[in-house]
């Protein structure tokens, strides 16, 4: 057992944080979060100083971290272009890797994932859009909801019901490439969130669109294991932003507190909102490493990723607020209270907590059968 | 209650329906508008604890904390600016019948002027360096709380530091993003050889500090309106909206942390409407627990509503963001620990 990183990722983790220090300006963040507006110059420059390695999980996990570190609204932004990308990774042909996943790995384009619906958030096996075979075709049509980069992506993966007629409600559902200039799609964007505010989202609405049949990714019928099999690869990533959103709250609490003086560090309440932060932040990251351990030597591990990210994601939001209550006014008018703005958002996409409590139990359900058969 | 509180109360209901609710994103935008500030002053809630002998309604305070509740069931930005002209502003300004004319201004909604704050939120002293230069002041404040006007009451830096009141004059030089109570501002200032008028109110920071610290019930009102507020829209929520085929309600990781708040909420509110008077400790007691609560209660029902919690339209989110505002602009937990550890120790006790 080795709690150690490689060389070579402590020296990638050190050039991110570099980049997002010298790039992520406070009049940056505080733009794009006052006017929520996605800032796609900064993503240029990342991809020209080829920041994030899409060809190695770990170093995406580093910079999702390191980067939410910084600022969680751009840290987000920056990594979130690739977002839906592992399904085509792991279930596209050849030929839609080269069509759409090469050009979002060397950055030329980005990527959305289109899942959830108005109608049912966690429930991902209700949604209602339809994708019907028509010849060498299918005809989209449905809406989804709080879709991540909905009107700047040029590609979705979209998950739609292909079959009604099945035995299970999960079943009967398949996966589609989407381009978002074929006519018939359309999106809005969705104003007016409490944080992470310079990443997009917006509602999708598919009218008659018409997807080739080369576009249907993997085999019809099986999109619902293929979405919940990224789910078990995306909540690590959303465990990493709460790590990094957790570090970033420490070190703005470390920082004004010295600006306070030593009076007020001599505080016990305040030494302990910091210690018990730090804590969590420790056991989050320890968590978020091993269940991505397994996961990226293909091994996952589902209830440790749940488990990652919904402690990393509640020790997010325990930090932003313990840290406010800490530093007073002086605190909630820094930018920390963006990161209190943001650090809610984590409980609930990707997998509510509750969600992910659930999976937590019935996996060790599962284990502990096989154990004692 | 009696029936002329009954009556007082529900009129706060039905003002806040009429005139409020409909302006809930605006406020949220642009803060309280000088249009509302003169429809809720035209009622009579920005003199509501002045004596009628002197134009306001002279409620009592246990009346007056139940009307603080009741707005912030809607806006909980409109119950801090009636909580801060009520308990703040007026307390002090009465100190001086040279202050009189100032107060008509003020109760009358034409003019609310800025107070300064606290930056530690833990000594609960505000902080400000404005020093007479000739006729003329000038200095800095870091943090100011307003309402939608410029002008300034805050004390000169001198030996008796005076309350001066500075109508113009003021630059605004920064103004803060706000975690919540977005109704209200928190701005820097400078004020650059301004005029100024006196009412012979001296040790104006110690006034502040005092004014600050006799205000837990007030904020506990506050945040147990937030909190009812925030409970109700979950629970309303939770047996419209269905998952898995079954509305949330039916769920144990919903229903059985609402429960628990309500709970918690109602416990809180009987102990608000069923005393006729607190001491400073109950008072105190009753503000660590509800602004808890409210932060609770505001966090859970963001969480119930999932993604559309987290969108400022459906305004709930705004409650979690309010109730953390709350917990500090007055004063952070620490102050208010530190002050109950004195009261319960019946000495100085928490800080070495």
């Amino acid at each position: 057992m080795d709690f150690e990183m490689s060389d070579e990722l402590k020296k990638y983790r050190k050039s991110v944080r570099e980049f997002a220090l010298r790039e992520f300006t406070q009049d940056l963040a505080r733009d794009c979060d006052k006017n929520e507006v996605y800032p796609e110059d900064l993503r240029k420059k990342a991809v020209k100083e080829k920041i994030i390695d899409p060809s190695d999980p770990w170093k995406i996990l580093i910079a999702v971290e390191e980067m939410c570190r910084v600022d969680p609204g751009l840290g987000i932004s920056m990594t979130v272009p690739y977002f839906g990308s592992e399904v085509l990774l792991l279930y596209g042909s050849d030929t839609l890797k080269k069509k759409y996943l090469e050009p979002v790995s060397r950055g030329e384009k980005i990527m959305g994932l289109a899942v959830t619906e108005a109608v049912g958030g966690s429930d991902v096996a209700g949604i209602k859009t339809v994708a019907k075979k028509d010849g060498d075709k299918y005809i989209l049509n449905g809406s989804k909801m709080f879709i991540t980069n909905g009107t700047i992506a040029d590609q979705f993966i979209v998950l739609a019901r292909t079959s009604s007629d099945v035995e299970k409600r999960h079943h009967g559902m398949s996966v589609f490439v989407v381009e978002s200039r074929w006519p018939g799609f359309s999106s809005n964007k969705l104003k007016g969130k409490m944080g992470v505010r310079a990443t997009d989202t917006a509602e999708l609405l598919f009218d008659n669109v018409e997807v080739p049949a080369e576009n249907l990714v993997g085999e019809e019928g099986k999109g619902f294991y293929y979405i919940m099999t990224f789910f078990n690869i995306s909540r690590i990533f959303v465990a990493a932003q709460g790590v990094g959103l957790t570090q970033g709250v420490l070190d703005r609490l470390m920082d004004l507190s010295e600006k306070y003086g030593k009076g007020f560090y001599n505080m016990e309440e305040i030494q302990f909102t910091i210690s018990d932060i730090a804590t969590r932040l420790e056991a989050s990251r320890l968590l978020t490493y091993k269940a991505a351990s397994y996961l990226f030597q293909f091994n996952p591990h589902p209830d440790l990723t749940s488990m990652a990210k919904a402690y990393a994601a509640e020790t997010a939001t325990f930090a932003a607020e313990r840290g406010l209550e800490a530093l007073g006014v002086v605190g909630a008018t820094s930018d920390l209270e963006r990161f209190f703005r943001d650090a809610k958002i984590l409980e609930i996409w990707e997998g509510t907590s509750e969600i992910e409590r659930l999976v937590i139990a019935r996996t060790l359900r599962k284990k502990h059968q096989k154990e004692a058969a | 209650m009696n029936d002329e509180e009954k009556l007082l109360i529900s009129s706060v209901k039905e003002f806040c329906e009429k005139n409020v609710d409909s302006l809930l994103l605006e406020i949220e935008r642009d803060g309280i508008s000088k249009d509302l500030t003169s429809k809720i002053a035209q009622q009579g809630f920005l003199a509501l604890r002045l004596p009628p002998e002197k134009g306001g309604v002279g409620v009592s305070r246990e009346t007056y904390v139940r009307i603080l509740a009741e707005f912030a069931l809607h806006s909980a930005s409109v119950a801090t600016m009636v909580m801060t002209v009520n308990s703040v502003i007026l307390p002090i300004l009465e100190k001086s019948e040279k202050a009189e004319p100032l107060i008509d201004l003020i109760v009358s909604g034409e003019e609310i002027p800025s107070i300064p704050i606290s930056s530690d939120g833990v000594i609960g002293v505000p902080d400000y360096s404005l020093k007479l230069d000739g006729s003329k002041i000038s200095g800095e404040v870091p943090y100011l709380l307003g309402f939608g006007w410029d002008s300034i009451l805050a004390g000169l830096d001198s030996d008796d530091e005076e309350l001066s009141f500075i109508r113009e004059g003021v630059t605004r030089t920064k103004e803060y993003s706000r975690v919540g109570l977005r109704g209200i501002h928190i701005f820097e200032a400078k004020v650059d050889s301004a005029a100024y008028e006196l009412f012979g109110i001296t040790k104006v920071r110690n006034e502040f500090s005092k004014t600050f610290s006799d205000i837990d019930l007030e904020i506990a009102a506050i945040a147990i309106g937030i909190a009812e507020n925030s409970i109700e829209k979950a629970i309303e929520y939770s047996t419209v909206r269905n998952t898995f085929e079954h509305p949330l309600k039916d769920y144990q990781p919903i229903a059985f942390p609402l429960i628990k708040l309500k709970s918690e909420a109602d416990v809180a509110k009987w102990f608000l409407y069923g005393k006729d008077k607190f001491t400073e400790q109950e008072a105190g007691s009753l503000r660590l627990m509800a602004e808890e609560l409210a932060k609770n209660a505001s966090r859970q029902s963001v969480q119930t509503h999932g993604g559309y919690g987290y969108l400022e339209d459906f305004g709930i989110e705004k409650n979690y963001r309010d109730s953390m505002a709350l917990s500090i602009i007055f004063g952070t937990k620490i102050a208010l620990e530190g002050k109950l550890s004195r009261l319960v120790f019946e000495s100085e006790s928490g800080f070495i």
